[in-house]
Order: C-alpha cells, then sequence, then structure tokens
C-alpha cells in the first residue's frame, strides 16, 4: 500500500510524507469436515513460521462413506448433499432449522 | 457564501462555549449551521447550563446539532442506560470523585435529552462525528498511522471525517492512496488487483471548554471545502 499523507497543524509546519506500508494477509484455513470450495475434499493449511509462507492443502478421502454415514444416522439428507458438493445449499434442508445462509 | 462552524468538548464550561457563539456571530462569511460533536458535558462547571443553552438559542442564533461524545457515555454508563452501569472509563481517567460530580451536575432530565441526540451527521461529502465510526472512543491524532486514517475514512463513506475525539485542530489529508493485493486460491491462480484511494482527510476540530480562557474549533466552508481553525481566548470571570 502507497500513501502520500499531509499534515497540518495550526502555528506549524505543514508535514507532507509519502510511504509504502506492508498490508496484512488474510488466510481461510479452509474445513476439514464441511467444505466450501465447490469439491468434496478435506482442506487446511500449512504455515511455515520461519518463511511465512503459506500453502493450501486438499485431501481427497471417501467422503461416500461419510455421506452414508449420514443417511444412516436418520440425518437430513441435506447434510451429505452439501458435504458430496463442497457447497451450502441448505434451503433445501427438510428442516427449517438447519437453514443457513449462503 | 456560508459556513458551517464545527465545535467539540465544551464539557460543561459555559463561559467558554458563550465566548465561541460571540466568535460565530461575528464572521463576515455567516454561519449557516453549527455541529457540536459531542462532550458537552463535563467536570469543568455548568453542564445543566450548557445543555439548556444549546436546547434554547437566543432568537437571531441557529440552532446547534449535537450528537454523543465521550462524555456522554459516561453519563449513560453512570445511569446504567448503557455499557456496564459502573463507569470504569470516568473512573480510570478522573478518579472516583468524578462519577460523583457527574452524576450531582446533570439531571435525569438532560440525561434523557442527552439519549435523544444522534451518533454523528452525514452532511454533503462529510461525516461529523465525536471519535469514528469505529467508537466514540476512537481518537484520531495528526500521530495517527496514515492506514488508520484510511481505515477511518474508508468506514465513514466520507471524503472529510470531522471528529472531535482528540481535542486537537488539524487537517490529515491522504492526498493519494494505492492498494496492490494478490489472491491465492486453491487452484493456485493468482490474481493481482491494483486499487487506487480517492484523497480523503480527518478533521480535528478542537476543544471548546477543557483549557480556561482559551477554546478552539472549526469553520468549514461547504463550496470551497475550505477549512478553517479558530482560537478564541476569553476572560473566565465573566
Amino acid at each position: 500500500m502507497k500513501l502520500s499523507v499531509r499534515v497540518q497543524q495550526p502555528e506549524k509546519t505543514s508535514n507532507k510524507n509519502t510511504f509504502t506500508t506492508p498490508m496484512k494477509r488474510i488466510i481461510n484455513a479452509g474445513s476439514v469436515g464441511e467444505p466450501r470450495h465447490g469439491k468434496p475434499d478435506a482442506t487446511y493449511v500449512l504455515y511455515d513460521t520461519e518463511t511465512e509462507e503459506v500453502t493450501l492443502r486438499e485431501v481427497p478421502y471417501n467422503y461416500t462413506k461419510t455421506c452414508l454415514a449420514i443417511l444412516e444416522q436418520g440425518l437430513p439428507s441435506i447434510f451429505a448433499w452439501r458435504l458430496a458438493r463442497g457447497m451450502e445449499f441448505a434451503e433445501k434442508a427438510d428442516d427449517p432449522t438447519h437453514i443457513c445462509q449462503k | 457564501m456560508t459556513q458551517w462552524a464545527i465545535l467539540s468538548g465544551i464539557e460543561g464550561n459555559l463561559e467558554a462555549y458563550e465566548a465561541v457563539l460571540a466568535d460565530i456571530k461575528r464572521q463576515d462569511i455567516p454561519v449557516k449551521a453549527i455541529y457540536i460533536l459531542g462532550d458537552i458535558i463535563g467536570l469543568q462547571g455548568n453542564n445543566e447550563g450548557v445543555a439548556k443553552r444549546i436546547q434554547h438559542p437566543h432568537a437571531n442564533e441557529v440552532k446547534p446539532q449535537v450528537c454523543t461524545g465521550w462524555w456522554e457515555e459516561q453519563c449513560f454508563d453512570l445511569y446504567a442506560l448503557s455499557g456496564v452501569g459502573d463507569a470504569v472509563a470516568l473512573r480510570e481517567h478522573y478518579g472516583a470523585d468524578a462519577i460523583a460530580q457527574l452524576w450531582d451536575s446533570v439531571s435525569r432530565e438532560t440525561v434523557q435529552w442527552l439519549r435523544s441526540l444522534d451518533f454523528g451527521f452525514h452532511e454533503e461529502d462529510c461525516l461529523l462525528i465525536h471519535g469514528s465510526t469505529v467508537s466514540y472512543e476512537d481518537e484520531l491524532t495528526p500521530e495517527t498511522p496514515g492506514i488508520q486514517i484510511c481505515d477511518r475514512a474508508l468506514r465513514a463513506e466520507a471524503t472529510t471525517l470531522f471528529c472531535g475525539r482528540s481535542g486537537l485542530t488539524f487537517e490529515y489529508c491522504v492526498e493519494t492512496g494505492r492498494i496492490d493485493s494478490k489472491i491465492l486460491t486453491l487452484e493456485q491462480k493468482q490474481q493481482t488487483s491494483q486499487e487506487t484511494l480517492n484523497s480523503c482527510r480527518v478533521i480535528g476540530v478542537g476543544n471548546v471548554g477543557k483549557t480556561p480562557q482559551q477554546a478552539t474549533y472549526t469553520l468549514y466552508q461547504p463550496l470551497t471545502k475550505q477549512v478553517t481553525f479558530q482560537t478564541v481566548y476569553y476572560d473566565s470571570n465573566l
């Protein structure tokens, strides 16, 4: 971020300054059990504390087994649906108390 | 051509407020609006007198538009109308005696009036507020980092942010600003973007009542966007 600023106060010399300031990083750590990136794979983040490097990780697993378990337990089928697709679509849920915002 | 007078921090000092009103009347360019950015009450003497004077201006005076500030929030806290009800910030800054002093010097009727006041005003491309959109406690000064000034101005959705929390008079302009951003996703497609910030500024409007015999406030011409800081010296034995 590059800024040019000027500060004036009564009875003081005007102070003009141009500087570059590093901005912050925002890292979304993903989701292992309920991913929302359009795929069913588990996601997480590796962070190198020395180099500050961030690596986004995506791990495939047998999610169909989990989906079947959801259905077998009698949980709302939308839970299996959204896990299989990695996206929110809770409006289809039978039980409205489970509706989440997209 | 007209202008606004913007003041903050009367803090119960009626003599200082009268001196500023007299200075406003002396202006060649007529003052069509008066904004008081909070802290009309405090420990400087006559809170009730100031509250009444603001609510009932003389026939030839503009009725001020008032928003709440740090002192009003302490009062609401004391009356258990907000916060936790034990005025922690007031005790920390001014000691235990200040609690009784503030309690005794503001009537319940005045508290009700204070409760009806706004948090700030959006006028044209300006936001007028005691602290900032973050909080009434947010203190912006000439030493505030530029990035923080940008953040407050962007939140304000205004070109000019007038504030009174610091009690200082200053003009802090961000003349140009550029943000470079990079976005990395799981697909490893790195997107870069560049955003240019419009120029913005924060104006510290001064303090009317805290310093005996010396009040500061701000005049603003909406047409030319020009800011003028006023210092008024007055006799405190009036």
